[in-house]
């Protein structure tokens, strides 16, 4: 029990920020959080823990969740209200504010692969193929071209 | 090839030969180097840690057992529960007191009682009590198949259960035969 305390210790604010980039909302991405670690523990027990079958439980319970209230974007004021929870600098939050607004213009697959990608660079192109289901080759290309399109969504002011 | 470069800079992917492209190449075009700039500005912003105060989880809880997301946990808990309680009932059942009622119309007579002789020699007998012509009592159940004597006016009877006419009375948690007794003419 040890073991999966240490792992939800060291991996669950990676796991919500890949939650909160694909949700925008920050208390229904602390549940999945939760939520994710749970259905983990049920599915392979207490041992350590492998972080590419977290994520891939975690995509499941998002999938689940967009499935369920049919719908995969959220409004501008729940990614205000992500900001405004935590401790940054009025610029930043901005910043930040503005590039998550910008996320939920992208097509879910843009933004799941991003998401991953952005996790701390902990997750390698082999892992996150592992995640999707993709080829390591294919997810170097879909990574670039996520990049170009969020940049050219925040170019044009995030429309 | 070029533009991807970029990325695998950005994500740590990139084996030997591709670190020397992409340094060939950010001296030579200066397109690349602020192309490669402005991502990576892009992705500071989006590797903006998030941090989140939420203790683990109670991983094995009974609500969630009970929850729809596992029917069929739930259903055989459900089920296991109601075997006990049927299993609890039916012991409670068997231990319940079983008694048979005994009864006869005879306003004619003073003294009535019922006998069995359930093994040959043994002869038990319960006396009726006198309720406006109606003599009743109640005993423990005898076994099936015996001998039925009655006594009235301290005469001997013979008699026959007529237990296909047996009724189930069924009240204060007892569950009661009612036997009525019909007398052969002698």
């Amino acid at each position: 029990m040890k073991d999966i305390e240490a792992f939800y210790r060291a991996g669950k604010d990676r796991l919500f920020g890949y939650l909160v980039r694909m949700t925008a909302d920050h208390e229904l991405s602390a549940d999945m959080m939760q939520e994710s670690f749970v259905r983990y523990v049920e599915h392979y027990g207490t041992r350590p823990g492998q972080y590419p079958l977290l994520y891939r439980i975690a995509r499941n319970v998002v999938t689940d969740h967009f499935r369920r209230n049919n719908r995969f974007t959220y409004s501008d004021d729940d990614v205000e209200d992500i900001c405004s929870t935590h401790d940054q600098t009025i610029e930043s939050r901005e910043a930040f504010t503005q590039v998550l607004r910008a996320m939920q213009k992208l097509k879910p697959g843009d933004r799941e692969i991003l998401s991953l990608a952005a996790g701390d660079g902990n997750l390698s192109y082999q892992q996150i193929g592992e995640i999707t289901g993709n080829s390591e080759a294919n997810i170097k290309v879909r990574i670039h071209r996520a990049r170009l399109k969020l940049r050219e969504i925040l170019k044009n002011g995030g429309v | 090839m070029k533009d991807e470069i970029i990325s695998l800079f950005i994500d740590d992917e990139m084996d030997i030969d591709d670190k020397m492209v992409f340094v060939e190449t950010v001296h030579s075009d200066p397109a690349f180097t602020e192309e490669t700039l402005s991502l990576l500005k892009q992705e500071k912003l989006l590797l903006t840690p998030l941090t989140i105060n939420r203790p683990m989880p109670r991983i094995f809880s009974f609500k969630r057992l009970l929850s729809f997301k596992y029917p069929f946990k739930a259903l055989t808990m459900v089920l296991a529960s109601a075997m006990i309680i049927m299993l609890i009932t039916s012991l409670e059942t068997g231990f319940q007191e079983v008694r048979h009622r005994f009864a006869i119309y005879k306003p004619d007579v003073k003294q009535a009682e019922f006998s069995v002789n359930f093994t040959p020699g043994m002869l038990f007998s319960v006396t009726f009590p006198d309720q406006n012509g109606y003599w009743k009592d109640s005993t423990e159940p005898y076994p099936v198949g015996n001998e039925y004597i009655h006594f009235l006016d301290w005469k001997i009877s013979t008699a026959k259960s007529r237990s296909q006419f047996r009724e189930n009375l069924k009240f204060s948690h007892t569950q009661n035969d009612l036997h009525f007794i019909e007398l052969m003419d002698s």
